[in-house]
């Protein structure tokens, strides 16, 4: 037995110098604040630069909470796939089909129909991502960028060159009502992060699905049954996008093209802000995807102000998603050799 | 516990069975490609007579040649263990469009140097993925997917349409075809360059060990480090080729006219038999991957698929091809 316990573990190659930024990696270690803190500041100081002191007003607080609360509704249900370990690109793109085809068909079948008919549709694409993810092992990224690509083209092939208008009279002056600065829906997007939330944390299911994500083999050996909590993150992730389109409907009154990769870096982005990683499950919480896209959503708000050209969002974008892997990395993630 | 320990003995000297690479077969790969490759063929003319005739052999040899070059360099960065470039559009586009600008200058420079120029970018492109993977130490999935998505918005504030002067020697070049489009053979020959580079000569072979295992590959004394380099680099001489070919076979595009090549570039590597985990593959088996895709594309234009059902079908071959490739690393590894 003991020939057996003490055999000795096979011999390191990997030699690594101690470890660098101790403190700096002490900062931003442990707790998602650090990095919400860094990010908050450094968008509070750019946009004191650019824009001036006039920036943080009430009216513009309430602009960018009706402007992320759809944003938020999706992060909400997509950081579930994130927490057991699977990256969803097509979440976006999923956010547009729903919304294409709830404005093109609610007119003709009803508010109910029409909605159901999106989300089974988002649903559809999230099980097929799940099915070549988790019973065929595809990576994750790479097969949901393929679905990226098939969802865009049904948004093309719905939305067309005659883009459908649907305003639903209920839906659409909910989502001009505002109490104080925070407008209803993103009131609702806050309660529906902080029941994600409160699941992932107190709720057997929302701590299995962690577990699976921190450490599949771990979690298959103590009885977690891996595959079939990731099938429910990809589906839950597109329920929360069918939703989300449905309200972007009611907020715009008609479907566009642009809503697709960009809304699924914005929200990546701000969530690994708020402590998620994009390399490794089991890390992160809503509430701090909340923070995240609040942030995110500052940096929007004001390029929208000051009328800069909205590429400009996508290389911030692009880059804070670089350095938010970055902060993962220092924060305990992998080192890509 | 004897029982299992016996058992454990017995079977390290009952099964000394050299241990071949499950999953390298690429004479089986390359018959079935060209199988499928005839049976799209047969299909589409019984279907549809005029498919078969000499005009859409040069629309499907356009179509190959730029995603046959691309796909070199995104197998040589999946052969070194880099996994996936997702930024092959913003890698194709920053030289195209700047082949573009030089070309449409008043006073342009000689062809030949533009050409250069353009790879260099091509280059310079690898370089910085390279830079940022290998100081960070990040995923290149993520970094790529993060500096297409940069490259992309900084070309689409520079341009919003490119136009390349017909008459240029390059489009001339470029539009032109000798039996097959001049640029499919300028891809036949990147891909017969490359093959035997990548298999042959230490740096390729340093490569592919480095692809098949860090560790390994490091106690050897291969410069991780400078692999990922040679690698993105060598990925960016071929994107470079196909910016510059890019420019020269299309009259005008826009930044996000090379978004839709990624899918076709990475499902061409992974019907080629690439393997996503690194270390193996053939670049050879490129030619009737790619020779597949294009085909089955321009087929489908016969059938009167619209753009965005195009997009669909390319989204739906790539997602069956990285299933596929899923449940074959996942048998061999068992």
């Amino acid at each position: 037995m003991s020939t057996l316990t003490t055999h000795r573990t096979p011999v390191d190659l990997d030699i690594r110098p101690p470890k660098r930024f101790a403190k700096i990696r002490a900062f931003y270690g442990g707790s998602s604040l650090g990095a919400v803190v860094t990010a908050a500041l450094l968008v509070a100081v750019i946009s004191l630069i650019v824009a001036g002191p006039d920036f943080y007003s009430v009216d513009n607080f309430g602009i960018l909470t009706s402007y992320i609360a759809v944003p938020l509704v999706m992060s909400a249900f997509a950081c579930v796939g994130l927490l057991a370990g699977i990256v969803d690109l097509s979440v976006g793109p999923m956010v547009g089909v729903s919304a294409a085809i709830f404005a093109a068909l609610g007119p003709q079948l009803g508010f109910w129909p029409g909605a159901a008919i999106a989300v089974l549709v988002a649903l559809a694409a999230a099980a097929i991502n799940a099915l070549a993810v988790v019973r065929f092992r595809a990576d994750s990224i790479a097969a949901t960028v393929g679905m990226l690509t098939i969802l865009s083209g049904i948004t093309l092939a719905v939305i067309g060159s005659n883009p459908p208008t649907y305003i639903v009279d209920g839906l659409f002056a909910f989502s001009l009502g505002a109490l104080g600065p925070f407008s209803y829906l993103f009131l609702i997007a806050v309660a529906v992060i902080l029941a994600v939330a409160g699941f992932v944390t107190f709720h057997k299911v929302g701590r299995h699905l962690r577990a699976a994500g921190g450490d599949e083999n771990a979690a298959t050996r103590a009885g977690i049954k891996v595959g079939r909590l990731r099938v429910f993150a990809f589906l839950f992730g597109g329920l929360g996008a069918g939703i989300a389109g449905i309200l972007y409907i009611g907020q715009n009154g008609g479907p566009a093209l642009e809503i697709g990769p960009s809304l699924t870096f914005q929200s990546y982005a701000a969530l690994m802000i708020g402590g998620f990683s994009l390399v490794r499950g089991g890390v992160g919480n809503p509430i701090g995807g909340l923070f995240g896209l609040l942030i995110i959503g500052a940096v929007g708000v004001l390029l929208d102000l000051q009328q800069i050209n909205n590429h400009f969002l996508d290389v911030v974008l692009g880059s804070a998603l670089i350095v938010a892997v970055l902060v993962d990395r220092l924060r305990g993630g992998d080192r890509f050799e | 516990m004897t029982t299992a320990l016996t058992d454990q003995k017995t079977r390290a000297v009952t099964a000394p069975r050299p241990r071949t690479l499950k999953g390298d077969h690429y004479g089986i790969t390359a018959a079935a490609l060209l199988g499928a490759l005839v049976i799209v063929i047969v299909v589409t003319t019984v279907l549809h007579p005029d498919f078969f005739s000499g005009r859409t052999l040069i629309a499907i040899g356009f179509t190959m040649a730029i995603t046959g070059i691309l796909s070199v360099g995104q197998a040589i960065i999946t052969i070194s263990g880099a996994v996936l470039d997702l930024s092959i559009p913003a890698g194709l586009m920053l030289p195209a469009w700047a082949v573009a600008t030089m070309l449409g200058a008043s006073n342009p420079l000689p062809t030949a140097l533009i050409v250069l120029i353009g790879v260099a970018l091509g280059v310079v492109w690898g370089g910085i993925n390279a830079l940022i993977v290998t100081t960070l130490k990040i995923n290149p999935i993520i970094v790529t997917l993060g500096t297409n998505f940069i490259g992309i918005a900084i070309l689409s504030m520079q341009f919003t349409t490119a136009t390349v002067p017909g008459r240029s020697e390059l489009s001339m070049f470029g539009n032109g075809s000798l039996l097959l489009p001049n640029i499919w053979w300028v891809m036949l020959v990147v891909v017969l360059v490359a093959a035997p580079l990548l298999r042959y000569t230490r740096s390729g072979r340093h490569l592919t060990a480095t692809g098949g295992s860090v560790p390994a590959a490091r106690s050897r004394g291969i410069s991780i480090r400078g692999m990922r380099y040679l690698a993105f680099c060598t990925a960016g001489i071929c994107y470079g080729i196909a910016g510059v070919l890019f420019a020269g076979s299309t009259s005008n595009f826009n930044p996000m006219g090379s978004a839709s090549l990624l899918l076709s570039v990475i499902a061409a590597v992974i019907l080629a038999g690439v393997r996503m985990d690194g270390g193996r593959g053939s670049i050879l088996l490129l030619l009737p991957a790619c020779a597949l895709l294009a085909t089955v594309q321009t087929a489908l234009v016969f059938f009167g698929l619209d753009a965005a059902m195009q997009s669909v079908f390319q989204g739906a071959i790539l997602i069956i091809a990285l299933a596929g490739d899923g449940y074959l690393r996942k048998r061999s590894t068992r």
